[in-house]
């Protein structure tokens, strides 16, 4: 393989690389402002100089392939002074507005002043003024005094997004990004221009203002919003989920997520339900767990003692532990043969990234509960029997569906349906008793994406309320009906499931990567 | 480093009847007794200030309860930038920064909140300052609350309160033996 020495170190290269890739795999720290792994070169930014031995000037690294026997140097004392002058020359009529931006805290501009520059501004005349807060769409908002016109976000819309809503305006120092007359930056992808922006130039209107970037906590997750199972950051502060950004895999999303997901944030913070709700005749009440449960227990019980029908129904968001849990109670404790399953309706789908199915664990679920030797069916003919008071007792497990309303009216109607969900909503009403259930962002477990890989979930926060993932409801239940299954935790579940499921003992929970792994049905 | 255990041991009789210390310490205020009552105009002369009556004058520098500035508007200088809340130790300051109406500044504290019970009146908050929107020159001590509700100022208080007037150039004990408060 070819060699390149860069900063003494020979690196091997593929051919066609360029000195900044080789030179990042390697650790070794070029700053740079417009180049992107996933979009074309632009090499406008003139950040990424560096010294290529026999070459008569500075080269940009971003965009010089590198070459057999190529000596470069990204310490030397002209690169480090370029450097500096670059970025007097980025800051020259920045507005320095840090603490209104958004920014700060994770912007560029900040880490390499601190780092390349730390000279004061030679700028002695007045600074140019540009606009400031142009809505360039739903969701971006965009600072011209703040943009260093690296046409990060250009390149995004014509090369990933493949509309060209943005384009450079004007020229020199009076050079703008904009969108088009009568045509606003409302691509479904937009918001990924916001996380591209290496300044502050772009914000997000959704989460502008909203925290102080260096206040949030971030996890590794998945997106709850449809069955890619993209990998996503929570960023969260007091167990309050503020934004959810692309995390890095090549395998799923790349580095992008849909607005759509994005907005699946509101999920872990909106109208939660925090202790278990109890309806007398029309009354609602809140009650405490130590009443709730044995309640809920005694009605399952009577049903289950009397040998009558009870009737189940499973959220498609559920996890494939909390589904496991589910099915084990449907089998063994309340002698069904099928769970109804529900979930949100179906959206539109798109070449990107976008399934058509709006849930995240259809597979998981269906897999889980196949192997357990249940059929699954669709939700109408458990609302049926619901409406003909076939069951003596159901339970609705999870909220996640679109027409909630139907269901609603029949639990209402039927009277004895115990819930567990994450939100209040119409069905915690109607339920005879809800149990506050964890959202995606403290739920720990395995989904099962539309394209088969199982991802792991990973709490980004304990539950603050008296809220617990789903299989430790039906767990505490089955508890309650005079059976124990030490099935407290993920890991204990995972390891029954890996041992009565073949399909889940290929695919260990230990060893569910950040990254995922693929999951197949069979078990091969 | 090395942990130094020191052993408790249980106090003497003597110590326990407390009466020689009683007597040490009278010892000291009477020494001080007679020294001001000789010496009386020296520096041996221990100066006291009659409390309540007369109030010692606080330097120029000191930190009382905060203020926030308004602008010419009368809106708050403040731009909702959280540094304060940053830089303070003792978690007292909670903001909820919000978009502003208009055009020319775009943040602006939606709530500003200062739980004076546990402010440590350190002065970082005002340190930390990009806009000198917060000050701790009011020279007013922390008042007494009758709960804790009551210690949590927030932004319409904050904004209504005063800076101490210019400080005049003679400043100190000659001040107070005047019994004038500095800058009344
Ligand atoms: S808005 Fe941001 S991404 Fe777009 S050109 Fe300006 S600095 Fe680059
Ligand atoms: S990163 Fe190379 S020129 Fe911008």
């Amino acid at each position: 393989m070819p060699t390149v020495t860069i900063d003494g170190q020979r690196l091997e290269f593929a051919p066609g690389q360029s000195i900044i890739e080789v030179a990042t795999k390697a650790g070794i720290e070029i700053p740079y402002y417009c180049w992107h792994a996933k979009l074309s070169v632009a090499a406008n930014c003139r950040m990424c100089l560096v010294e290529v031995e026999k070459a008569p000037k500075l080269v940009p690294s971003c965009q010089t392939p590198c070459a057999d026997g190529m000596v470069v140097r990204t310490t030397s004392e002209k690169v480090k002074e370029t450097q500096r002058s670059v970025h007097e020359f980025l800051l020259l009529n920045h507005p320095v507005d840090c603490p209104i931006c958004d920014q700060a805290g994770e912007c560029k501009l900040q880490n390499y002043y601190m780092t390349v520059q730390l000279t004061k501004s030679p700028m002695r005349e007045p600074r140019l003024k540009k606009h400031k807060r142009e809505e360039l769409g739903p969701y971006v908002i965009y600072d011209a005094e703040r943009c260093i016109m690296c046409t990060r976000c250009v390149r995004f819309m014509e090369e990933v997004a493949k509309e060209r809503q943005l384009g450079v305006f004007q020229r020199g120092n009076h050079a703008e990004i904009g969108t088009f007359p009568g045509q606003p930056l409302d691509h479904p992808y937009s918001l990924n221009v916001v996380d591209l922006c290496p300044v502050g130039a772009l914000t997000s209107s959704v989460f502008r203002f909203k925290q102080r970037v260096w206040y949030l906590t971030r996890s590794p997750s998945i997106c709850s919003g449809c069955a890619k199972g993209c990998n996503i950051h929570i960023d969260q502060r007091s167990s309050i989920v503020y934004r959810l950004l692309p995390r890095d895999n090549d395998a799923v999303n790349q580095c992008w997520l849909c607005d759509e997901g994005r907005l699946t944030y509101t999920r872990a913070n909106d109208a939660r339900l925090t202790e278990p709700l109890m309806r007398e005749a029309e009354a609602v009440e809140p009650l405490p767990v130590k009443k709730a449960l044995p309640a809920a227990a005694a009605l399952l019980q009577s049903a289950v003692q009397a040998k009558q029908p009870v009737a189940l129904a499973l959220s498609l968001s559920a996890t494939c532990e909390e589904a496991f849990v589910v099915g084990k109670l449907a089998r063994e404790l309340c002698g069904a043969t099928s769970v109804a399953l529900f979930g949100y309706a179906e959206g539109v789908a798109d070449a990107l990234l976008k399934k058509a199915d709006k849930n995240p664990n259809r597979a998981g679920v269906t897999a889980v509960l196949g192997g357990l030797g249940l059929t699954v069916t669709e939700l109408a003919p458990f609302l049926k029997a619901l409406n003909q008071k076939q069951p003596a007792v159901a339970l609705v497990l999870g909220h996640e569906l679109t027409e909630s309303e139907v269901l609603a009216k029949a639990m209402r109607a039927h009277g004895n349906v115990l819930h567990v969900a994450a939100t209040r909503t119409a069905l915690a009403e109607a339920a005879r008793v809800s149990f506050p259930s964890v959202s995606f962002a403290e739920a720990d477990g395995t989904w099962i994406s539309g394209d088969g890989r199982m991802q792991r979930l990973m709490p980004a926060f304990a539950p603050t309320s008296e809220a617990r993932p789903i299989h430790t409801w039906v767990a505490e239940l089955a508890q309650a009906l005079g059976v124990t299954w030490m099935l407290g935790t993920p890991a204990t579940i995972r390891a029954e499931m890996e041992r009565v499921l073949p399909a889940f003992a290929a695919a260990k929970i230990t060893h569910v990567a950040p990254q995922g792994q693929p999951f197949t049905p069979d078990g091969a | 480093m090395a942990l130094r255990v020191r052993e408790r041991t249980s106090m003497s009789l003597y110590e326990r009847s407390f009466l020689p210390e009683v007597v040490r310490g009278l010892g000291v205020t009477l020494r001080h007794f007679f020294t001001n009552l000789i010496f009386r105009g020296s520096w041996r002369y221990t100066e006291t200030v009659r409390y309540p009556f007369e109030k010692r004058t606080y330097p120029e520098r000191f930190r009382g309860q905060h203020r926030l500035l308004p602008r010419e508007d009368g809106s708050p200088r403040c731009v909702a930038c959280y540094l304060c809340a940053t830089a303070c130790p003792a978690y007292c300051i909670h903001i909820v920064a919000g978009e502003s109406p208009e055009r020319a500044v775009e943040k602006y504290p939606v709530a500003f909140e200062i739980d004076l019970l546990r402010c440590i009146y350190c002065g970082f908050c005002v340190e930390a300052c990009p806009e000198d929107a917060i000050r701790m020159d009011t020279g007013i001590h922390t008042p007494a609350f009758l709960s804790r509700e009551d210690g949590v100022v927030g932004r319409v208080d904050l904004l209504s309160l005063l800076g101490r007037p210019q400080t005049p150039e003679a400043f100190g004990a000659q001040n107070v033996r005047e019994g004038k408060p500095r800058g009344q």
